[in-house]
């Protein structure tokens, strides 16, 4: 520079700027977070300090985002890659970061991974662990905290494809120092709750998505223990879809959301309702084609099993169902009315066929005791046998005195 | 009746229509029970209304439930 001239303030500035970006570079800054606040333009502008100093700094909203930048606050310990410069305009010195991440990341990673590995030679991990879930539970009990939206998705996604299950919430904190003891203590008193007042028959344990240090209670050991020695089937359900925490290698499945634990946790209505639909739709088939044989039977057999043959049923079968019927829907109310006019058919030529008939004309049938089949002929009739016969209003029993067979 | 135990009677009366020698009466009787089922399976289904209970353990180990009100 020239130290004879005499400079612009702008120019200075500039100058110095140069300098400044020439000089340092983009480096790595660590610092704790203060004064942090978001402009109207989407900017983030905040101080980065020390002990001892502290330094303007600002995140643009916009730039390539190389690593998403996780949700500031005040107190956080940061680590900011950036370039440090001059806003030539106010003269401020200050400190631009394209990268920010938690200062405690790398250590909170190798944590994760020596606990991760340290449960898993323990055999916390083991597929032979894992207990399938139950395809209609009944009672889901539910671990997170009542005013977070886990629960609200839970209840949402539960309430819409299976509200015939009833949920339990045990509230606990899922963030914070004493997220972790509360966690254990839920899935504790689902338990004692499950053996004592009514059957659990799964947990949804989890919360929704938030920085690796709100997340940090479901990498707690405790916490993965707890959940490994219940005996309720558990859904892990923390975070975002690419969010895995500790509990989620030891729980029985892992949902990447609350939502999809849900989802995973029941059946949906309308697949059932379509099974229920095909399985009366294959019944209506079956006894179709066993009516059409009965009444193929008919003419041929007019002897004996006539008793057999249910006309009352059959009558009360093809009116008495339409009620319970017309809750099946549509098309298997129509398949059900076909089947029905086939009954109405059936009985009325049951009813031309029935015996009582010639009965009331002073003909009679008459059976050996205890037989269905009328006697057609005297043979087989010994003397002494109990017979049986039918007139019109009721029924004579008597004693074969004497038996002749006639040729024919 | 338990959604799961409907649907296996269901299921089991089905097989059973289709079987070409079923008697009669029992084909009816099976017919009507399957109706009765399926339509009890079907109104729970449809009328079926979620149930949200907070659950507290008291210090002497028994439970409090109280309804779980979204709105709070």
């Amino acid at each position: 520079m020239n130290d004879e001239r005499i400079y612009k303030v702008s120019e200075l500035n500039r100058a110095a700027k140069r300098l400044l970006e020439e000089g340092i570079g983009a480096i790595w800054l660590r610092g704790e977070v203060s004064n942090l606040r978001r402009a109207a333009s989407g900017h983030l502008y905040f101080t980065l300090k020390d002990e001892s100093s502290e330094i303007s700094a600002v995140r643009f909203r916009g730039r390539t985002d190389l690593l998403p930048t996780p949700p500031l606050s005040d107190g956080m310990e940061v680590l900011a890659f950036g370039r440090l410069t001059i806003y030539a305009p106010r003269g401020r010195y200050q400190f631009v970061a394209s990268i920010i991440q938690p200062a405690g990341l790398g250590a909170l990673q190798a944590e994760f991974e020596r606990l991760k590995r340290k449960l898993n030679s323990e055999g916390l991990f083991s597929p032979e662990h894992k207990r399938p879930l139950p395809r209609f539970p009944e009672r889901i009990g539910v671990i997170t905290s009542p005013t977070g939206a886990a629960v609200r998705d839970i209840i949402s996604v539960i309430s819409r494809r299976w509200p015939l299950a009833e949920i339990y919430l045990f509230p606990s904190q899922v963030q914070g120092e004493q997220a972790p003891e509360e966690i254990i203590s839920g899935i504790e008193a689902a338990q004692r709750f499950s053996t004592t007042v009514a059957r659990l028959d799964l947990l949804i344990v989890g919360r929704g998505g938030g920085s690796i240090e709100d997340l940090a209670p479901f990498n707690d050991e405790r916490v993965a223990r707890a959940a490994f020695k219940c005996e309720v089937p558990i859904i892990s359900a923390v975070g975002h879809e690419i969010d895995f925490t500790i509990i989620d290698f030891v729980a029985d499945r892992r949902a990447p959301t609350p939502s999809a634990a849900a989802e995973l946790a029941v059946p949906n209505r309308p697949e059932i309702a379509a099974s229920v639909a095909e399985a009366v739709a294959r019944a209506l088939r079956g006894i179709n084609q066993r009516l059409e044989r009965s009444s193929r039977l008919l003419e041929s057999t007019l002897r004996g099993y006539i008793f057999r043959i249910p006309i009352r049923r059959l009558e009360t079968a093809a009116q008495g169902l339409d009620l319970r019927l017309a809750r099946l829907g549509r098309a298997t109310r129509e398949a059900y009315l076909r089947r029905a006019r086939r009954l109405e058919l059936l009985s009325e030529r049951l009813r031309l066929v029935d015996p009582r008939l010639p009965l009331a004309r002073g003909y009679s049938i008459t059976r050996k005791r205890g037989e269905t089949r009328p006697l057609t002929s005297a043979e087989g009739v010994g003397i002494g046998d109990v017979l049986e016969t039918i007139v019109e209003d009721g029924r004579i029993i008597s004693e074969a005195k004497e038996v002749t067979v006639e040729d024919r | 009746m338990k959604i799961d135990e409907g649907l296996k009677q269901l299921e089991e009366i089905t097989k059973r229509l289709e079987d070409e020698n079923i008697p009669l009466e029992e084909a009816i009787e099976l017919f009507e029970k399957g109706i009765t089922i399926a339509a009890a399976i079907k109104e729970s289904l449809d009328q079926a209304k979620l149930k949200v209970k907070q659950v507290l353990e008291k210090a002497d180990g028994t439970f409090e439930l109280s309804d779980f009100d979204l709105s709070q």
